[in-house]
């Protein structure tokens, strides 16, 4: 039996996926809150596919306005939003996609202060930042509240992916003890395309209960040779987060 | 020995994707990258500082086990061993 009842718009709107999901599944994404940490590159794709899948709360943070140089890849956002917020844009234009879902965006600097609060009570974290320390804050709060982050990172044509889930495997800490050096890191739009989708299957996969997680695994996706390889990982004894 | 060393984002387009080593027994890990980076001009700049140290954010994985760095000189691979060597991509 289903927690939340689907009305008969929503039976219309997500019946080719109550064809994978089933009536359950559908109403688990109707009752989760997923929080998406960025309205950029990964933030557009996720919020995107997550909004039109029906999952029943988003909340978008960003603190950056629009800029031209987003265009490229910021597929939430267009030449109509220069200098608006991104999460004024993108709710709007997550809005448009689907109206029965609830959305929010915080214009919000991510820090150690703020994070536990800005997380709350969401059922996950989907990392589309494009910095390590701030992925490490929230690899740390999603640890510390026992709810899975959804890793994804991109650069030029190659991209990773790996889902963290508390007790099930290693945290960002585990694998990535350092910070890369800062750099404007070239990208073509398509990349955080494909590893923003691959993340939000997995959120898809994770509030449905379907299918085998990224957990353990770092994907590697290197779009020019169009391939997608994997690295079994191993949680780290003495990773300062989560052992 | 054979030892397999798989190479992952920029250090793919630098090194190439995949080094099929035979090698004595005995090699080192951090040896074995040195000399493949050498192999390539600016290769082991793009590794190892100045130090002859892996670069802090380099990740070097034996299996599924990340390897510290402070261990790479000193580790000795083993037959049939994969190496993964990657930079975290950092963009979003
Ligand atoms: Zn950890």
């Amino acid at each position: 039996m289903a927690a939340i009842e689907l009305d008969s718009s929503e039976r219309e709107r997500y019946g080719r996926q109550l064809l994978c999901l089933g009536e359950e599944g559908q109403s688990r994404l109707k009752d989760a809150h997923i929080v998406i940490a960025g309205a950029g590159g990964l933030g557009s794709p996720i919020a995107i596919y997550l909004a039109v899948a029906g999952v029943g709360r988003l909340t978008l943070l960003d603190r950056d306005t629009v800029e031209r140089t987003n265009l490229n890849r910021q597929i939430l956002h267009g030449d109509a939003d220069l200098g608006r917020p991104k999460v004024e844009s993108g709710v709007e234009a997550l809005r448009a996609l689907n109206p029965s879902i609830r959305i929010e965006g915080i214009r919000v600097t991510i820090t150690d202060e703020n994070a536990a609060s800005l997380i709350g009570d969401a059922d996950g974290v989907v990392d589309a930042m494009d910095n390590y320390p701030t992925r490490f804050v929230l690899n740390r709060v999603a640890h510390e509240r026992g709810i899975p982050l959804f890793h994804g990172a991109i650069r030029g044509f190659h991209g990773q992916a790996t889902t963290c889930v508390p007790g099930r495997g290693p945290c960002l800490a585990c694998l990535f003890p350092n910070v890369p050096p800062k750099e404007v890191f070239p990208v073509v739009g398509v990349t955080p395309g494909v590893i923003g989708c691959i993340q939000a299957t997995e959120v898809i996969k994770y509030l449905t209960g379907e299918g085998d997680l990224l957990t353990g695994r770092l994907l590697l996706w290197d779009g020019l040779a169009c391939s997608a390889e994997e690295i079994a990982v191993e949680p780290r004894t003495g990773c300062p987060v989560c052992s | 020995m054979n030892v397999t060393i798989r190479l992952f984002a920029q250090f793919r387009e630098r090194f190439g994707p995949v080094h099929e080593l035979a090698l004595p027994e005995g090699e080192r890990l951090a040896e074995v990258l040195h000399e493949l980076a050498g192999q390539t001009p600016d290769g082991v700049a793009a590794l190892f500082a100045p130090n002859g140290r892996l670069l802090d954010y380099v990740i070097v994985m034996q299996g599924a086990a990340r390897i510290e760095h402070d261990h790479a000189a000193t580790l000795e691979l083993r037959d049939g061993d994969t190496i993964a060597v990657f930079p975290p991509v950092a963009g979003g």
